[in-house]
């Protein structure tokens, strides 16, 4: 990673934060459509109070952490091989010059 | 009549998708489709900061009521059972998006996507105060003064006034606009309606501030697979490089013919406009959004010279070297058929959507229960949703069972968008011949235009 470039690194946030974002908008969307906060609170919590509000919010960023720690384990799993592919393109980069 | 043309082997462009970035300085532009661009600007952010403040029959005309779980779009409502239509408009509109890229290429990045409608207007507000591109490079380049930091700040205030209020009308879709703009008024703003309203509003200014080019080159999902839906007699911006070759710098008296050049006076015009930072002339690339800009210079730099129009011009891969554009093939005749049969099934759907819900919920404890009198009673509980914003006057039936009798409740009357839930109870004397019986409840209204049929099952002993 520490010969990542600093370009690369945003690259790999983005990577995980805008997919993660896209896909737990879309299912909050999906769940929230079928299933009803406030009855999702009744059967959890019901000593705790949560209105519909509170309860889109913390699904969706349930949801939100979810992929998002999909996405990072993913980038994660890949890293060797770019760091792999990243090193030999360098010394090609090398073997280049010294001809 | 092809002429050779000298090939340049450019850098891998993939190696590019993660070089370091280089900031983008499109020179503003006048022409054809920089005015078509503007309409649609003014069109499409017309509607969205106008149409929250919109008011039908007492109401606000578009409202997502999330906390109330009701949509409100003019004079129909949408409860979270019609989410199938959703579902159906989101197909169409993908659907709509794989049609008109097919015939026309990028249409919708060019002119439509909200990341191009709202990075013209802060490319705008960044002109107005800090001029055109080549005074917008010196400064960025030049030192820290007084002029400049008035400039930057000019420009930061009002494009952090524009987002805000971009926010704000975003979340007016979701919350009462009224309430809102009160509640902003006397800033006694809602927790979740400040934080909605700080996120929509510094992601616009993120994306169309900072980001722009960058929003289409490295996050956006359509620019990767829109090739997909691409063929040879898809629309593209296109350099005529047959026309154009080779390029050169020249007098506007010069004969090119005599100086064997191309069209092309290499002015570097079509590059600098480009909101992107591409070169249209090496070719059809990932980056270009299909805005047209580049048309719009090249035009204006052709008509300088006296030379016809149209040396980058849109055209299809097919209609570059002379042959013809066919509109008709089987893509599109698939998309238009899958389009016109989706839009159609909608809007019928749409406004013949049943005006009531009914369920019959079996109670969960106790199959049946017999009576004092020798009968046997199953108890439910009756869910009632009316859909429709009138009052409904409601009797109950059971179909094909004389045996049953309705026990508690005769005749319902529900306000409009009431939801009622009602303990009922099936009532027989005489054992069924089955230990499970399936029965149908019917729900109608007086004059019978509202009838829904909802299936349930009645329980009794196993017959000696």
């Amino acid at each position: 990673m520490n010969s990542f470039s600093r370009d690369r690194r945003l690259a790999c946030i983005g990577a995980i934060a805008w997919p993660s974002f896209f896909a737990a908008a879309a299912a909050s969307v999906v769940f929230f459509a079928i299933v009803d906060p406030s009855e999702l609170a009744e059967i959890t919590w019901p000593h705790l109070t949560i209105s519909r509000k509170l309860g889109y919010s913390i699904g969706f960023f349930m949801f939100w952490a979810c992929t998002f720690g999909s996405s990072a384990f993913s980038v994660l799993l890949l890293l060797p091989v770019w760091q792999k592919s990243h090193d030999e393109s360098a010394s090609a980069g090398d073997a280049a010059n010294d001809v | 009549m092809s002429k050779p043309i000298a090939i340049t082997i450019l850098p891998d462009a993939s190696e590019s998708l993660y070089a370091a970035h280089a900031k983008v300085y499109p020179r503003e532009i006048d022409g054809r489709f920089a005015r078509m661009r503007l309409a649609a600007v003014f069109a499409l952010l017309g509607l969205f900061y106008l149409v929250p403040w919109l008011r039908w029959d007492g109401r606000q005309a578009v409202l997502f009521d999330l906390p109330a779980r009701k949509f409100y779009v003019l004079g129909l409502t949408f409860w979270p059972q019609d989410f199938f239509w959703l579902t159906c408009l989101l197909i169409i509109a993908g659907i709509s998006l794989f049609f008109f890229t097919a015939v026309a290429g990028r249409l919708w990045c060019g002119y439509a996507c909200p990341q191009t409608v709202w990075t013209e207007v802060f490319l705008w507000l960044e002109r107005v105060c800090e001029g055109r591109r080549n005074q917008r490079i010196k400064l960025d380049a030049a030192p820290w003064t007084r002029e400049k930091i008035l400039r930057k700040s000019a420009k930061q205030f009002l494009w952090v006034t524009f987002a805000l209020w971009t926010g704000f009308t975003f979340v007016g879709f979701f919350t009462p606009i009224l309430e809102l703009a009160h509640e902003v008024r006397r800033a006694s703003l809602g927790g979740w309606e400040a934080f909605w309203i700080l996120f929509y509003g510094f992601a616009t200014y993120g994306n169309a501030g900072y980001l722009r080019e960058q929003v289409c080159k490295y996050m956006c999902p359509y620019a990767r697979f829109q090739s997909a839906m691409f063929d040879h007699d898809t629309l593209i911006i296109s350099y005529d490089a047959q026309r154009g070759e080779p390029r050169g710098a020249r007098k506007r008296s010069a004969d090119p013919k005599t100086l064997g050049l191309g069209d092309c006076i290499e002015c570097e015009a079509c590059v600098q406009v480009c909101p992107t930072g591409i070169d249209i002339r090496h070719g059809l690339q990932i980056e270009c959004i299909a805005c047209a800009g580049c048309i719009d210079a090249c035009d204006a730099v052709m008509d300088k010279m006296g030379y016809a129009r149209g040396l980058i011009r849109y055209t299809t891969e097919n209609m570059l070297p002379g042959g013809e554009r066919r509109l008709l093939r089987p893509r599109t005749l698939v998309y238009a058929v899958l389009l016109g049969g989706l839009l159609s099934a909608f809007a019928w759907g749409v406004t013949h959507r049943a005006p009531l819900i009914v369920e019959l919920l079996h109670d969960r404890n106790a199959l049946y229960r017999r009576t004092s009198d020798g009968g046997i009673e199953n108890s439910y509980t009756l869910k009632l949703v009316n859909k429709t914003d009138a009052r409904q006057r409601l009797h109950f039936q059971i179909e094909d069972h004389p045996e049953l009798r309705i026990v508690g409740i005769g005749e319902v009357v529900l306000a409009g968008s009431e939801v009622a839930d009602l303990p009922l109870t099936l009532h027989t004397e005489q054992l069924p011949h089955e230990h499970h019986e399936h029965i149908e409840l019917v729900v109608a209204n007086d004059d019978g235009s509202v009838r829904v049929e909802q299936k349930g099952e009645f329980f009794a002993p196993e017959a000696p």
